[in-house]
């Protein structure tokens, strides 16, 4: 039991101290994390949108795949990206592998699918009076597209929370194309998995509280936003 | 020398052969309606019987499956509302209020539609002077978020957001549904007052047939996806009894008769129709003249026409309800109020068939 205290009381003096090598690892999560939420937003809000409110064939079928894409197990997305990026791979010759982009690049992949599910349906259960009457505006194309996103907001936000969430907590992908290089590609769960391997638990639990404290934080941050508009 | 053409103004609407069916086998069909430029129209009918599918299409949310729109002369479904936006302007049945403060509700036709050439000052002036035109004190009303809002008050909102492009057209669906009487009367004052100032073309769907009578200066009735009556006219429903070689009757529950002259082939479930300047109203039993009907009945309401400075009388004759048309002057000779009982007078052959 006192390993776990002795850890929480470690995590603060990391974190009061200014650890470096623990700062290192929460920017590298905030870098990824934020990159990858803003790539899958950028693909993902049009690519649901389309799919929640346009009829064509194959639409059903193409929601089914993006239902079945949300358990995606983290180290397949790890594994696929590898694939691909690995000196042998298709896309090899742009020496990603090992790097912060490649875990961008797995993580939006691992969270694309809740991006455009989570959208998808809220636009299918939206207020069919809301369409109305933003055709009613003589609103079209994008400005019709961003018009209905700002109409649907909180569950906008409610879909990246929940993907941001995902990509924050994830440590297969990034283990495996990110390689856990200490200052370059170490994140919080990665150093974590690491510290937890090497007996240093004090360490490995600093970085757990760290992990709670940021989701917490952004919680808060959601929840007073909800409580404003 | 011009063409005479030239001088012609199109009407609004010109409407042709208008189909439009949906799958639970309901079908609009609209064999022609005009409306005119400036006009205030009722469209009165019960729920289902086509009203909201109608305004959909004259305000060009929905095409028809079949059938010609001309708008101001020009057929509309083409280029797609790209020549007209801005110029119909549609309050849909029980609208959405945008998840935006009241302010922002109103303003965003102006940010979202016009090019960004007005100034914020200028926004702010048009979207206090339309929230002022539907009764909303601009000061106590434009920081309210959507929720903050009564039914009555959503509606007005709506309405101003509406008002706000100063529309050459406006199409109101069902505007006073889940209205307090105090909106109510606000919605009404409201589209008189547009009306006198700017003279759009205005057409109001409604259930509710004394609020549309004392708002509208025409009326149509939709009846199961059809035009029934169109002005503001009276039906007397069946059946007639034929008495003589052209002469129908129709006796009334308390015993009194109608009597109508129809050539052509009788059906005793035809429906006649009788205009209300037709119908002449006494205040005395009067006898030697050549109309044919004297009907005793009373008075149920009366209502100032805003537009042509007329008074529309309902008089209920037994189980009959009927609307005539006179002059102020009229009743200032007349003495006649609400309750009190009267003659309508009119001609046998006064009456139209359907």
């Amino acid at each position: 039991m006192s390993f776990i205290i002795h850890g929480i009381a470690q995590a603060f003096i990391l974190l009061f101290r200014g650890d470096p090598e623990t700062f290192s690892a929460i920017f590298t999560t905030l870098k990824a994390t934020t990159s990858s939420i803003c790539l899958s937003s950028i693909i993902g809000l049009p690519v649901g949108f389309v799919i929640g409110f346009l009829d064509f064939p194959g639409r059903k079928q193409l929601k089914v795949l993006f239902d079945t894409l949300l358990s995606l197990p983290t180290v397949v997305v790890g594994l696929v990206v590898y694939g691909l990026l690995s000196k042998n791979g298709p896309f090899g010759g742009y020496g990603l592998i090992y790097s912060l982009p490649a875990i961008i690049i797995a993580q939006t992949i691992l969270i694309l699918p809740i991006v455009i599910a989570l959208t998808s349906s809220a636009i299918e259960n939206a207020d069919e009076r809301m369409y109305i009457a933003l055709k009613s505006y003589g609103l079209k194309g994008i400005k019709f597209f961003l018009a209905t996103i700002y109409e649907i907001r909180i569950m906008i936000i409610m879909a990246i929370i929940t993907a941001w969430a995902r990509a924050f907590s994830e440590v297969g992908a990034s283990i495996i194309v990110g390689g856990n290089i200490k200052w370059k590609t170490r994140t919080i769960t990665t150093a974590i998995a690491l510290e937890a391997t090497r007996g240093n638990f004090a360490r490995a639990i600093a970085l757990g509280v760290v992990l709670l404290a940021i989701a917490l934080l952004i919680n808060i941050l959601l929840h007073i936003y909800k409580k404003r508009v | 020398m011009r063409d005479s053409k030239h001088y012609n103004i199109p009407p609004k609407y010109h409407i042709k052969e208008l189909k439009k069916s949906y799958p639970t086998g309901f079908n609009l069909y609209i064999q022609e309606l005009v409306i005119n430029r400036g006009e205030v129209l009722g469209i009165q009918g019960e729920n289902g019987s086509g009203k909201s599918t109608l305004l959909k299409i004259l305000s060009l949310l929905e095409s028809p499956d079949s059938g010609t729109i001309l708008i101001d002369g020009v057929e509309a479904g083409k280029e797609k509302n790209s020549f007209l936006n801005n110029k119909i302007s549609i309050l849909p049945q029980n609208p959405y209020l945008l998840k935006r403060t009241v302010f922002e509700q109103v303003a965003f036709p102006l940010k979202k539609t016009h090019k960004s050439r007005d100034t914020k000052s200028s926004i702010k002036k048009r979207v206090y002077r339309a929230l002022s035109e539907v009764g909303l004190k601009p000061e106590k009303y434009s920081k309210r978020k959507w929720y903050e809002l009564s039914g009555g008050e959503a509606q007005r909102v709506a309405l101003a957001s509406r008002l706000i492009t100063s529309p050459s057209t406006i199409i109101l669906d069902e505007p006073t549904t889940g209205c307090d009487k105090e909106s109510i009367v606000k919605i009404k004052s409201t589209i008189t007052r547009l009306w006198e100032k700017e003279k759009p073309t205005i057409i109001i769907a409604s259930h509710d047939i004394y609020w549309l009578r004392s708002t509208c200066r025409r009326l149509i009735r939709l009846h199961e996806g059809k035009i029934i009556t169109s002005e503001m006219e009276n039906v007397i429903p069946g059946p007639w009894e034929v008495i003589k070689e052209g002469i129908l009757r129709k006796v009334l529950s308390d015993g009194q008769c109608i009597y109508a002259s129809k050539n052509g082939p009788l059906e005793n479930t035809l429906k006649a129709i009788i205009k209300p300047n037709d119908i002449v109203i006494s205040t005395k039993e009067v006898k030697n003249i050549s109309a044919q009907n004297i009907l005793k009945g009373f008075i149920t309401g009366m209502y100032h026409d805003n537009y042509d400075n007329t008074i529309k009388v309902e008089i209920r004759i037994s189980e009959l309800n009927l609307i005539s048309f006179i002059t102020t002057r009229a009743i200032d000779q007349l003495k006649i109020y609400p309750g009190m009982e009267i003659y309508a007078i009119f001609k046998a052959t006064a009456f139209e068939w359907v």
